[in-house]
């Protein structure tokens, strides 16, 4: 396979908290990876360990195929593009951009050709003269972004770019380097804590959390198929419904059972093996638009909130004392708070995860004793 | 009675108006949302009615008594700031007490308000720690907990959960939304998010260049913008917006876009017949299907980008990029050739030199 | 890898130099003060006969005149406590008055804006004249109003040009306090001139210690001022120092005993206060 960066059981401690906690992955050559997690799940940290910045405390990196464990960041043919964009801003674009060029003492004739290259692909041609100061900040960013295309690294590293720009130009900028990244198929690992960006922009996503890999894939399977109730938390705005309770079997069926409520199983059991979660605590979730109003559905509740997410509102429905679901409408639908509805939902779309480990049970027919 | 009236606020900096004759009223018990983008003025608008900042022209009414000179100490309002008002020299305790302190009641009754608003709002744990130690969240009900200790005739929230994490955001917009159906109390929310602004309003105000362009309830809004620069502000993900000609026959618009002609339902309020206008469509307003039926239109999947609940698909028609929104399981790949549609009721005219709206639902 | 270890012992020589160079002098003192006359012109460290003499003599002048002899008019012919005390006074003035009216000044100037030419840099101008250019017309100006040799006319010069310290370090820390969290008080109730004394003050306490000390430090080892507006009855520790001569010349052991008690002062404050300096420094960390 064309992997750019092996990241080979890579752990890092600093004192006694350890960052990253043998952290294995492959990137491909000219996609774009993400490492996604919470504030202090070690995303960054890999991405430095990457960039050579912090040397790990065991593992290995190879770049290109190349181990270069041991080699400062200079030597790895990655380029790292900063939460704060380094631009210099009483510098003008050209110069920001020319200067890792400069630096490394390319020939003048050179670096003009290569520098006007780069801008015509990032469509700053026609700010080169500006001063960087006096630009836009979606082109702050992509000035950034020049500074490091232009030195042709084998792997360009991001680390949370589009913190600092408002919402509108980050849904642009997220379009953009998507684009860009498909028009010169570079190879870049991203990091962000956001994970609609990360669904947004990413060929492909590892999870992270507490220093380590929970899970890796492409954004609809992290998304659609979360194999642990952290990721199943962590991915998706709004968030999935969950239901807590304990599972139960009565007469062959399966039930969940909490306080006063009690809720049918049977087709979830079909997707799942329960059986080794019998009795046990544990949540089910399933995402808002895995359900629906229905006239016909089995629960009823009543209209809490109504919260407009871009084009559709999110009914958020009290069910049961504690149990608030979360199901879609668009925004053209009539709904009053406090008014009464039926909610039924896709029992294909059912997740369930042990409480405690948080893990999920393996779907029927895998690992149940077949040779 | 309105509880709260503006009329004809204008605020003047320099010669440029910061607020240009703003006319708004709340109801006792209600949420007036105002979302505008940064700069907007809103922030001006809601110290207008604290009081912090005067007024070049314009009254503010409190139950029909004119308060505009009123100074902010003495209007029995709170306020919580983008910067929450959490001094980081004390403790929790300390910094909800604080109002009353000013108030000089006694101890015991400063314990049991303080103990009461903590419990409300769930920070019962953290009044004797120093702010430093206190999460997003934390810190933001702190600040509404010493804005609601002394029971506020108003309260003025402008941009209280900005600084936090999207996903804690989205948390307590929708548990504050709750927490007021239970407090009753009368709020103006400034908020750049209009989303937010729609969720938390029971009415809403979109305030652009220091102008409400439009007032109402929040699904009014939302289904109905009366001009392009609040359609513009108030749809997320991003509109489609085509320069269109139209021409009106009787009770319908022609509308061409380039080569096609889509034809709505529609009487216009311009006197033209026929003319160039903006057209606006949104994502999500368009679908998509793999085989072509009557009214489609063929296109190429440029670029797939996935949203969660949904796929936002950049698609090529002719020389237009249009954005479409699909739910999740239409498996569509980038490079793919499929047939756009359209339902013309969703498509909206404005005039491009006013960015009015056109066209009027019949 | 050897690259690494070759920067680190770079580092910690680079960081050894410096120490030397700033703690060899202080060694020399404190040697000097214990060192009997006929070391004081040697250049080992280690008195070979240390002896408490130096200070001893410091609060009887006329044993020191005795043993000495007189050079000039500069006669030693008062104990060392008066300009101890008077140095105490004089700072201690100096110091509360500076910040107090540094506060106020740093408050306005951070809240509102003057009109015209009037801006904040001025106070800059008394800091950017060399002070032996406006001493002498100070010195006459003093002696008509009666100034000269007093507490007052110390604290007066002194409070003034150290004020400018005052003012812009506190202002920095002022500007640090959002102005929301003066309005927020003020929606609750708090009128203006409470909400500086109840928000403002106590947030910028770890401004006002650090701008206290650093006023404080200048103050207690100010000379040239003080020798020539002084002569007897307010004379300050540095000056008295500089008045230890004798017949045969600079008397270093007496001069390097009350150099050291003089340090040890500010030293006990700057330690009393250290959890302050360090709050201080990081109070525009604390997050918004």
């Amino acid at each position: 396979m064309n992997a750019d960066v092996v990241v080979e059981s890579v752990s890092k401690r600093f004192g006694d908290v350890v960052a990253v906690d043998g952290v294995s992955f492959d990137v491909y050559r000219g996609e774009i990876f993400t490492l996604l997690g919470p504030s202090g799940c070690g995303k960054t940290t890999t991405l430095r360990i990457i960039a050579g910045l912090e040397r790990p405390d065991r593992g290995r990196v190879y770049i290109g195929g190349k181990d270069v464990t041991d080699l400062p960041p200079q030597k790895r043919d990655v380029c790292l593009v900063f939460q704060e964009y380094a631009v210099f801003p009483h510098m003008s674009v050209y110069e920001n951009i020319a200067f890792g060029l400069k630096i490394r003492r390319i020939s003048p004739s050179d670096v003009g050709k290569r520098v006007s290259e780069v801008a015509e692909v990032l469509e700053l041609t026609e700010h080169l003269e500006k001063r960087a100061g006096r630009v836009g900040l979606s082109e702050q960013q992509k000035i950034a972004l020049a500074r490091c295309m232009v030195v042709e690294p084998r792997v360009l590293l991001l680390d949370e770019p589009l913190t600092l720009v408002d919402a509108r130009t980050r849904e642009k900028m997220r379009r953009e380097l998507r684009e860009i990244q498909r028009k010169i198929g570079i190879t870049m690992l991203y990091v962000t804590h956001d994970q609609l960006e990360a669904l947004m922009l990413s060929d492909r996503i590892a999870v992270m959390s507490k220093g380590k890999l929970v899970q890796v894939g492409t954004p609809i399977e992290i998304y659609d198929n979360p194999q642990s109730l952290f990721v199943a938390q962590f991915i998706g705005s709004p968030t999935m419904n969950f239901i807590e309770g304990v599972l139960r079997k009565y007469g062959g069926s399966f039930i969940l059972e909490s306080g006063n409520f009690r809720i049918p199983l049977d087709d979830v059991a079909k997707l799942y093996n329960l059986e080794n979660l019998m009795d046990r605590e544990v949540v089910i979730g399933f995402r808002p638009e895995d359900g629906s109003i229905d006239a016909k559905g089995a629960v009823e509740g009543s209209v809490e909130v109504i919260e407009v997410v871009g084009d559709r509102l999110a009914l958020h429905v009290r069910v049961f004392r504690d149990v608030v679901l979360k199901v879609y409408t668009t925004i053209y639908d009539d709904v009053v708070i406090g008014s009464k509805v039926r909610l039924s939902v896709n029992p294909n779309k059912v997740h369930v995860f042990d409480k405690i480990s948080g893990r999920k049970p393996l779907p029927t027919g895998v690992g149940h004793g077949i040779p | 009675m309105a509880f709260l009236k503006l009329e004809g606020i204008s605020k003047k900096y320099n010669d440029r108006f910061a607020l240009d004759n703003i006319t708004l009223s709340v109801e006792k018990g209600e949420i007036l949302s105002i979302a505008g983008p940064p700069g907007s003025g809103k922030t001006t608008l809601l110290k207008i009615i604290a009081g912090l900042v005067k007024p070049t022209s314009g009254r503010v009414y409190v139950e029909g008594t004119d308060i505009t000179e009123t100074p902010p100490y003495l209007r029995g309002f709170s306020m919580v700031f983008e910067t929450p008002p959490v001094y980081p020299d004390r403790t929790g305790y300390e910094n909800i007490a604080f109002p009353l302190r000013l108030r000089k009641l006694p101890e015991d009754e400063v314990r049991k308000r303080v103990y009461e608003v903590a419990e409300l709002l769930a920070i019962k744990h953290i009044l004797s720690r120093k702010p430093s130690t206190y999460s997003g969240g934390e810190y933001q009900r702190v600040a509404l907990a010493r804005a609601l200790v002394t029971s506020p005739k108003l309260l003025l929230l402008d941009e209280p959960f900005r600084n936090l994490d999207a996903k804690i955001r989205e948390h307590m917009v929708v548990w504050f939304k709750q927490l007021q159906a239970k407090l009753g109390i009368t709020i103006v929310y400034a908020t750049h998010d209009p989303l937010e602004a729609f969720t938390i309003g029971n009415r809403a105000a979109i305030l652009l260049n220091g102008r409400v362009k439009q007032y109402g309830l929040p699904a009014n809004i939302l289904r109905n913008p009366l001009s392009h620069d609040v359609d513009e502000f108030i749809s997320i993900p991003a509109l489609n917006t085509f320069k269109v000609r139209f021409r009106s026959m009787d009770d319908e618009v022609l509308i061409q876009l380039n080569s096609i002609t889509i034809r709505k339902r529609a009487k216009l309020n311009t006197e033209n017949g026929e003319g160039e206008a903006i057209a606006t469509v949104r994502p999500m307003d368009i679908s998509v299907s793999r085989s072509p039926g009557e009214g489609t239109v063929a296109g190429r999947v440029e670029l797939i980008q996935y949203l969660g609940a949904n796929i936002l698909a950049t698609v090529r028609v002719g020389d237009l990029s249009i954005r479409v929104v699909v739910p999740k399981d239409a498996v569509i790949r980038e490079g793919e050739d499929i047939y756009l549609s359209l339902d013309p009721a969703r498509i909206r005219l404005y005039e491009t030199s006013s960015g009015r709206r056109l066209d009027v639902v019949v | 890898m050897e690259f690494r270890i070759v920067t680190k012992a770079l580092k910690y020589i680079v960081i050894g130099v410096f120490a030397l160079w700033t703690l060899i002098p202080l060694a020399w003192i404190v040697s000097l003060a214990f060192k009997s006359y006929a070391e004081w012109r040697v250049s080992y460290f280690v008195p070979k006969n240390p002896t408490t003499d130096n200070f001893v003599l410091l609060f009887k002048p006329e044993e020191l005149l005795g043993r000495y002899g007189v050079m000039g008019a500069t006669a030693i012919i008062e104990p060392a406590t008066k300009p101890l005390i008077n140095s105490l006074i004089v700072t201690a003035a100096t110091t509360f008055l500076a910040v107090f009216i540094g506060f106020f000044t740093a408050y306005g100037a951070s809240r509102y804006r003057a009109p015209g030419p009037f801006t904040l840099f001025f106070t800059l101008l008394t800091r950017m004249l060399p002070p032996a250019i406006f001493i002498t017309p100070i010195m006459v100006y003093y002696s008509n109003l009666g100034l000269l040799d007093t507490y007052f006319g110390l604290v007066f010069l002194y409070s003034a040009v150290t004020v400018t310290y005052a003012i812009w370090i506190l202002k920095g820390f002022i500007d640090a306090v959002p102005v929301e969290w003066e309005e927020a008080a003020m929606l609750e109730g708090a009128t203006p001139i409470k909400v500086v004394f109840k928000v403002v003050l106590p947030l910028v306490r770890p401004g006002l210690v650090v701008a206290g000390l650093f006023i404080f430090l200048l103050t207690w080892s100010e000379l040239l001022f003080a020798l020539v507006l002084t002569n007897i009855s307010a004379v300050t520790l540095p000056v008295h120092i500089s008045k230890y001569v004798g017949a045969v010349g600079q008397l270093f052991g007496p001069q390097a005993a009350l150099a050291l008690i003089g340090s040890i002062i500010p030293v006990a404050i700057g330690y009393a206060i250290q959890k302050h300096l360090v709050t201080g420094f990081t109070f525009g960390m604390v997050r918004g």
